[in-house]
C-alpha cells in the first residue's frame, strides 16, 4: 500500500507536473540569459557549454558585423567569426574576469581580421590601410565645402566606409554602428582614449570628404 | 608674414570642429558655453555657415551609421562553432592522457639513467631487456585473447 507521502510514477506524470517541469526549465533558461558576461565566462571555464553558447549567441552578430565591415566578404567573415569564438574559448582560462568580455572578444576578432588582410596581401601596404601615421592627415576645411546637396543614402555611406583606412573604419563602426564607448574602443585598438577620439575625428572628416565627392559626381552626371 | 583673413577663419573653423569633435553626438546645449581662442563656440556656430553645414553633415552621417543594417548570423554557423567547441572539449582528456604518459616516461628514463647508469651500462641494458620482455608478453596475451574471440 502506498503511503500518503509517496507518489507513484503514474501520478507524477500529470499535466500539472509536466507544466511545472516546463516552467522550471524555462525559468532556468531565462536565468542563464540574464546572467552577466563575467558569470557566463566563469561557468564556461567550469565546463558549462550552455553558458558558452549564451555568450556565443549574445555576441556572434556583433563579431560577424565588425569583421564584415573590415573585410567586406561574407565567407571570410563567417570563417573568422568561427575562429574568433574558438580562439576565445581556448583562451578563456587566461581571461581576466575583472575586465570586460566584449572588448576582449572584439580585440581577438579585429586582430584576426588584420592578420587575414596581411596574409592576403592587398595591393596597398598594410601601413597604408591601417593609417598608422596619425600625422599624415590634418583635414583641410576648404576642400570639403562644395556646393552640393547633402543627401546621403545608406548605400552611399556603406560604400564610402569601405574606402576608409582600416583603423578609422574599425573605430567608426565600433563607435557609431555598434555604440561602443571610447574606453572600450581604446582597449580593442590598443590606443589611448584621446587617440581614439582623434581617429574618429579623422574618420568622420574623411567620410564627409568621400561622400561630398560622390554627391558632386552624382550631381554633375545628373543623378545616374 | 601675411596671414589672409580666409586662412585665419579656416583655422578658427578647424579649431572649433576639433573642439566639438568630442561631443558631436551630444545636444548642442552641452557645447554652447565652450570657448576657443577667446571665441564662444555658440557665437562662431551662429555666424559661420560652413561650420553649421559641417555640424549638420556630421550628425546626419552619425545618425545614418547608427541605422546601417546589420547582417544576421546563420544558425548553421552557430552550430558549427558549438560542434567545434565540443571537439575541443573531447580533445582535452586526450591531451591530459599524453601528458601523463610523458611524465611517466620521463620519470622512468630519469630513474634508469640516474640510478642504474651510475652503476653500469649493463643496468640500462637490463632495464631495456626487461621492458621489451614485458611489452612482448603483453602483446602475446593480447594476440591470444583476440584469437580466442575470433574462434
Amino acid at each position: 500500500m502506498l503511503g500518503s507521502g509517496f507518489m507513484s510514477p503514474q501520478s507524477q506524470l500529470t499535466p500539472m507536473w509536466f507544466a511545472s517541469l516546463v516552467k522550471d526549465k524555462l525559468n532556468n533558461a531565462q536565468d542563464l540569459t540574464a546572467l552577466a558576461d563575467a558569470e557566463l565566462v566563469r561557468r564556461s571555464r567550469a565546463g558549462d557549454n550552455k553558458a558558452f553558447e549564451l555568450l556565443l549567441r549574445r555576441y556572434q552578430k556583433l563579431v560577424y558585423n565588425v569583421i564584415y565591415q573590415m573585410l567586406r566578404n561574407h565567407d571570410t567573415a563567417s570563417d573568422l567569426t568561427q575562429d574568433t569564438f574558438l580562439k576565445a574559448y581556448k583562451a578563456l582560462p587566461s581571461f581576466d574576469t575583472q575586465k570586460s568580455f566584449k572588448p576582449w572578444l572584439l580585440k581577438i576578432a579585429t586582430n584576426l581580421s588584420l592578420n587575414s588582410i596581411r596574409d592576403n596581401k592587398h595591393q596597398q601596404s598594410l601601413d597604408e590601410l591601417l593609417e598608422v601615421n596619425p600625422q599624415a592627415e590634418p583635414v583641410s576645411v576648404d576642400d570639403v565645402e562644395q556646393e552640393v546637396e547633402w543627401r546621403v543614402s545608406q548605400h552611399m555611406l556603406f560604400e564610402a566606409l569601405g574606402e576608409l583606412p582600416l583603423k578609422q573604419r574599425e573605430a567608426f563602426v565600433l563607435r557609431y554602428q555598434h555604440d561602443l564607448p571610447y574606453e572600450e574602443i581604446a582597449e580593442i585598438s590598443e590606443l589611448s582614449v584621446s587617440s581614439v577620439k582623434s581617429l574618429l575625428f579623422r574618420a568622420r572628416e574623411n567620410l564627409r570628404k568621400l561622400l561630398t565627392g560622390r554627391l558632386a559626381v552624382q550631381a554633375s552626371t545628373g543623378g545616374d | 608674414m601675411v596671414i589672409k583673413v580666409d586662412d585665419l577663419n579656416a583655422r578658427k573653423c578647424t579649431a572649433i570642429r576639433e573642439l566639438l569633435s568630442d561631443c558631436i553626438e551630444e545636444e548642442t546645449s552641452t557645447w554652447n558655453a565652450m570657448e576657443t581662442d577667446g571665441e564662444r563656440v555658440a557665437d562662431h556656430m551662429q555666424a559661420c555657415m560652413s561650420c553649421q553645414e559641417w555640424h549638420r553633415q556630421s550628425t546626419d552621417m552619425i545618425t545614418m551609421a547608427r541605422s546601417l543594417p546589420q547582417f544576421d548570423v546563420s544558425e548553421r554557423l552557430t552550430q558549427n562553432i558549438l560542434s567545434e567547441v565540443a571537439a575541443i572539449d573531447r580533445a582535452r582528456p586526450q591531451q591530459l592522457k599524453w601528458l601523463v604518459y610523458a611524465v611517466v616516461l620521463t620519470v622512468f628514463v630519469a630513474t634508469v639513467l640516474v640510478i642504474d647508469a651510475a652503476e653500469s651500462v649493463w643496468g640500462i641494458g637490463s632495464w631495456i631487456i626487461g621492458l621489451a620482455t614485458m611489452i612482448g608478453v603483453k602483446l602475446l596475451i593480447a594476440d591470444s585473447k583476440a584469437e580466442r574471440q575470433t574462434v
